[in-house]
């Protein structure tokens, strides 16, 4: 399949030996960047000799290392840049190995009022990599969110190449690829149901994060495992210099975080939580043996880490969050009582457990074990008991189906030189799926007991390793390449599986100008059924088998990036083509898989491709910052048992999808945002015709059989256009290293009826007709923030 | 059952919460030319019938007509027979002519303002019944159970396909009513309806379990009805029971009805039935019958505590 493979490890291993600069005295300065007042770790901060127009970037721990020729003058200035913090010069000696930390000071001074300074950033057009967007987490908090909850993954869909699913979800579509496409990773741990509310709301808690990066294309070969994005979450790791803390109210839910040092300079923590309260408002007014019904979600991340010494830092975070169902009822007649209780919960929980060890100013290492575990849970227990004719009964009914990864995995940082930064590294994954069991319990007066397992703990193992080699590097100071090898395998019922993908990125500089070309080939073992498309808690993650073959993409871009001249306006513009082999999809009429275990024949694979154009324009730094983004774009599928075997539009195929961001912070320490999104309608399929089938009153095939929907084509129909405009405005007031934020929102501002699901109605007239539902008119919010 | 409709119960309370309004709406749906629809099923124990009627489009409201100027013709090894219009004019027919078994049949049917369309189907072989074992036992519930063992031996080198029918009469008669029955055989699929093939027996012996509610059954004596069906048959029968269980899901794929008849729409079929009247217990009960399509439920049992 991939025949170019064996010339692409030979480009790469031979430009490693040739590019690397002649023999030279040099020297390096290596470190870490940090935030001044909190001692939080810097990601992507960019280090830099500008005489020498020589620089690197932090990883994402904060590391940089910078291997300089050693020169005739005995020092030079070092700077460092982050966006929202003030550059950082200082003069150092120019010939000698040296660890420096560097602490950046934000720019944000008392009194609301906002420093504005121009930041030296590493341009747009500088980096090698393309399809990577980081969103600086600040600008994500502004924008207007759904009852005044911010939510990364809901940002994340405003971004071009990303598209929400139905109303309200919160599944990302990445370049015409599926939800179950996106690698979610929180803190280095897969997130494999990154949804609260039925998909409503996503699971991540804003106060805790730090930072996030989504990669939509040209994957370097240190990601594998999906086909379509990789989104990196990274969790503060907590103020080291003092306690602060927050707390927000919101109408949905509210929550609280705090940080502080445990020994200053040192170690510290962070810990946040989050709870929607709904459920217990309700309390008091609800009868006594009702109390305890309701609905909650909530979320809880804790992280904690230490320097144990200049070279060896240690990394715990935990987060867990559950969505949880409760109903009871108990009704009592003369003698008799009827007692039953439903429960309904879901959740992820991970934890990392990460040791950062510095093993040469010029070699990084990062060794992590990973826990992630998603579980979705049903009880019901009912009591049944007659005093009068002494019956009694009970139920009790469980289902049960997630699944459970360990992950161990070892990453190195090498920087021999500013020409190359290389990543290599090998990862090993144990996975347990649990497809779903179910335990069916009764006992009574009146019949012998019964204990049934309807389908059993079908427990399926599988372990699915991979090793990377990447390096990015300058071949020139115009052409900059990442060239990369990921091989991965995958083995489930004694069948192996294995692949091998090169990765590749081109970025050839023409002034301001960059641009640039990328080529990635994915791999992917694990599988999403879903048949709703909204997101529901009883999706099923299940892994490829002998009979379901892995998953597999090949992606090419190719794009322009550009700086303006104020450097606070960044554009660029992507095409891209991607094709994907193996996809799963339901076959026509299968159903809830969850009892069964045999899914595998209720899935059929197919193929589809997505195709289309990027444009981005972004501005992160400012009194005024946001973001337009366009995508004109096309995704298709084509299954041997779907649609007669035709191609189909994928029903989140969208041709035109337009977002626009803009926050603008006034002198007065009012800020407004506003955003705007403009949709092409989902495909849907909707049947052109009626007709009868075999009436008979002879038959034995059942209930007569009539009013047959005839589809022509599988989602040959469009909905109505979506769009929506959603306003915030922020009261911050700040003072004596306090903060109070008063945030008023609209949600569907001038309250559009965007289509849902249509129906059939027919109406008082007789006449039939084509209904749209939709689901949210303008929903107000307000919420309070204290920050201390 | 709670689970097999979990998805369809979620998705409907979280609808009734947050469905906020419905107002009509155009859709551009392309125009539609009504086609014909011919339904047929045949086997050699009942005379030809042929319904034929028409399509309509989705948003027509009228009721659908039967044909009545259409010409049928069935055909078979160079012979043909057309067939006349029932004097109710809901279908056509012959007397005097039955489907044999192992033959090819093609029907045409056209009719002024239609395309003409044309679909074919074979009898298959009858797949006799070797022997019938029954045995009674107490259930859960206070429910007595009947449990039958229908064995037969499956032709080798040939895909086959069967439908298990319990009814009161012999099959096809008038009167003859149908039984809902359970099973957790693997043959039969969730949802498919009592349809299965013969992949996990092929060419070999078979003992195929079903289990019945003592007093769903209105008489003493029990038709057992192996049906050996077209392949035809089966895709229609099992898409049908498909596409109503989805059929009221807005969020489900659509399903596809199958369909034989090249133009038009609808199904031509045969079918042969083995029959074995079986003697169930003495005593009569009476009572409504649920006369509902047969369900399928894929009950297994494991050994106690083994959770």
């Amino acid at each position: 399949m991939f025949s170019g493979n064996r010339r692409l490890v030979i480009l790469f291993y031979t430009s490693i030996i040739f590019s690397s600069p002649l023999p030279a005295q040099k020297f390096t300065i290596s470190g870490y960047v940090q935030d001044r007042k909190t001692g939080e770790k810097l990601i992507g901060a960019n280090v830099f000799v500008k005489d020498q127009n020589r620089g690197s970037a932090t990883n994402n721990y904060g590391f940089f290392s910078l291997t300089l020729p050693v020169s005739e003058m005995d020092s030079l200035i070092l700077s460092a840049s982050y966006i929202g913090y003030r550059l950082w010069q200082q003069k150092l000696p120019a010939n000698k190995d040296q660890q420096i930390t560097i602490a950046l000071s934000p720019t944000v001074l008392q009194g609301g009022i906002v420093e504005v300074i121009t930041a030296i950033l590493e341009p747009i057009e500088k980096k090698s990599q393309m399809s990577v967007i980081d969103v600086p987490i600040d600008q994500l908090q502004h924008i207007p969110a759904l009852l005044g909850e911010v939510d990364i993954i809901k940002a994340m869909q405003l971004l071009p190449g990303v598209q929400s699913g139905s109303e309200g979800s919160s599944g990302m579509y990445v370049r015409g690829g599926a939800p179950d496409q996106n690698l979610i990773l929180l803190d280095g741990a897969p997130v494999y149901n990154a949804t609260h509310l039925f998909g409503f709301f996503s699971v991540f808690n804003s106060n805790a994060i730090k930072n996030v990066r989504l990669t939509k294309g040209g994957f370097p070969a240190r990601f594998g495992g999906r086909l379509s994005s990789v989104m990196e979450i990274n969790l503060k790791d907590g103020n080291n210099q003092e306690f602060d803390g927050q707390f927000t109210l919101g109408l949905v839910a509210s929550r609280f975080n705090i940080e502080g040092p445990i020994k200053k300079g040192k170690s510290s923590f962070i810990l946040s939580a989050r709870r929607t309260y709904i459920d217990l408002l309700a309390q008091p007014f609800v009868k006594e043996s009702e109390r305890g019904n309701g609905y909650y979600f909530g979320d809880l991340n804790a992280k904690f880490n230490t320097i144990i010494s200049d070279k060896n830092r240690l990394f715990l975070s935990i987060y867990s969050g559950l969505d949880k169902a409760h109903v009871q009822q108990e009704d009592n007649w003369a003698t008799a009582t009827r007692k039953f209780e439903n429960d309904l919960w879901w959740g992820n929980i991970t934890s990392t457990l990460r040791w950062n060890w510095l093993i040469s100013q010029k070699l990084f290492s990062n060794t992590t074990l990973m826990y992630s575990k998603y579980q979705f849970n049903v009880d019901y227990t009912e009591n049944n008991v007659n005093t009068a004719s002494s019956f009694s009964e009970s139920y009790f009914l469980k289902y049960l189906s997630g699944i459970e990864d360990l992950t161990a995995a070892v990453d190195f940082d090498f920087l021999p030189n500013p020409a190359h930064a290389v990543k290599f590294g090998a990862d090993f994954i144990s996975h347990t799926f649990r497809p779903g069991a179910a335990h069916f319990k009764a006992t009574s007066s009146d019949f012998v007991d019964i204990d049934t397992l309807i389908a059993p703990v079908h427990e399926e193992n599988a372990i699915e390793s991979s090793v990377y080699i990447e390096d990015d590097l300058e071949l020139t100071p115009l052409l900059k390449i990442n060239a990369g090898l990921h091989a991965s395998s995958f083995s489930v019922n004694s069948k192996l599986y294995s692949s091998l993908q090169p990765r590749l990125s081109i970025r050839y500089l023409m002034g301001r100008w960059a641009v640039k070309a990328s080529f990635a080939t994915m791999t992917q073992y694990v599988h999403l059924l879903t048949n709703s498309g909204i997101g529901l808690p009883t999706d099923l993650w299940v892994p490829t088998t002998p009979k379901v073959k892995p998953q597999k993409s090949r992606q090419v871009a190719l794009g322009l990036a550009h700086t303006f001249k104020k450097k606070s306006l960044e554009a660029s513009i992507e095409g891209y083509f991607k094709e994907m082999a193996n996809l799963t999809a339901f076959k026509e009429g299968a159903n809830f898989v969850g009892l069964d275990e045999l899914w595998e024949d209720k899935i059929t694979s197919g193929k589809g491709e997505s195709y289309g154009v990027e444009f981005f324009l972004q501005k992160k730094r400012g009194r005024t910052t946001g973001w337009l983004g366009y995508t004109l774009s096309w995704s298709n599928r084509r299954f041997a048992e779907l649609n007669f075997g035709r191609k189909f539009p994928y029903r989140y195929d969208r041709r035109h999808d337009l977002s626009f961001i803009v926050n603008h912070r006034f002198h007065s320490g009012i800020e407004l945002s506003g955003t705007w999104v403009f949709g092409t309608g989902n495909s849907i399929s909707m049947p052109g015709a009626n007709y009868s089938g075999f009436i008979d009153n002879r038959s034995f095939l059942g209930e007569k059989i009539d009013d047959i929907k005839y589809y022509s084509e599988r989602n040959g129909t469009r909905m109505r256009a979506y769009h929506r405009l959603d306003l915030a405005l922020r009261f911050v007031k700040r003072g004596n290293g306090r903060e109070r934020i008063w945030a008023l929102g609209a949600y569907n501002a001038y309250n559009r009826k965007n289509p849902f699901f249509y129906f059939f109605s027919e109406e008082e007239n007789g006449m039939m007709v084509v209904k749209q539902a939709s689901l949210f008119p303008i929903i107000p919010s307000l919420s309070y923030s204290y920050s201390f | 059952m709670f689970f097999k409709k979990k998805d369809s119960i979620i998705a409907a309370v979280f609808l009734l919460l947050l469905v906020n309004c419905e107002m009509i709406v155009d859709v551009d749906l392309p125009a539609y030319k009504p086609v014909l629809v011919v339904n047929s099923f045949f086997s050699p124990e009942t005379e030809w019938i042929v319904r034929v009627n028409h399509s309509k489009a989705i948003l027509d409201t009228s009721a659908i007509q039967p044909i009545e100027n259409a010409r049928v013709e069935i055909s078979s090894g160079g012979m043909a027979w057309r067939l006349s219009r029932n004097f109710d004019g809901y279908y056509y027919s012959i007397s005097a002519l039955l489907p044999l078994t192992g033959k090819k049949y093609t029907v045409h049917v056209s009719a002024p303002g239609y395309e003409s369309v044309s679909a074919s189907s074979i009898v298959p072989a009858v797949v006799p019944i070797e022997s019938i074992a029954t045995r009674r036992f107490r259930k859960a519930f206070g429910a007595d159970e009947l449990e039958i063992a229908v064995n037969f031996t499956d032709p080798p080198e040939e895909s086959n396909y069967y439908q298990l029918v319990l009814s009161s009469q012999e099959i096809m008669s008038i009167d003859a009513k149908y039984y809902e029955y359970e099973s957790d055989d693997l043959v039969f699929r969730r949802g498919w309806g009592t349809v299965f093939t013969d992949d996990l027996f092929s060419g070999k012996s078979y003992s195929l379990k079903i289990r019945l509610r003592r007093w769903s059954i209105t008489g003493t004596t029990l038709w057992v009805n192996l049906v050996s069906i077209t392949p035809e048959y089966y895709k229609y029968f099992k898409s049908y029971h498909q596409f109503e269980n989805q059929y009221e899901n807005p969020f489900a794929e659509p399903v596809f009805v199958y369909n034989n008849i090249t133009n038009g729409l609808g199904v031509f079929a045969g079918f042969n039935a083995a029959k074995q009247e079986i003697r169930v217990w003495p005593i009569s009960y009476s009572g409504s019958i649920k006369l509902r399509s047969p369900r399928v439920s894929r009950f297994r049992k494991m050994p106690r505590n083994s959770f």
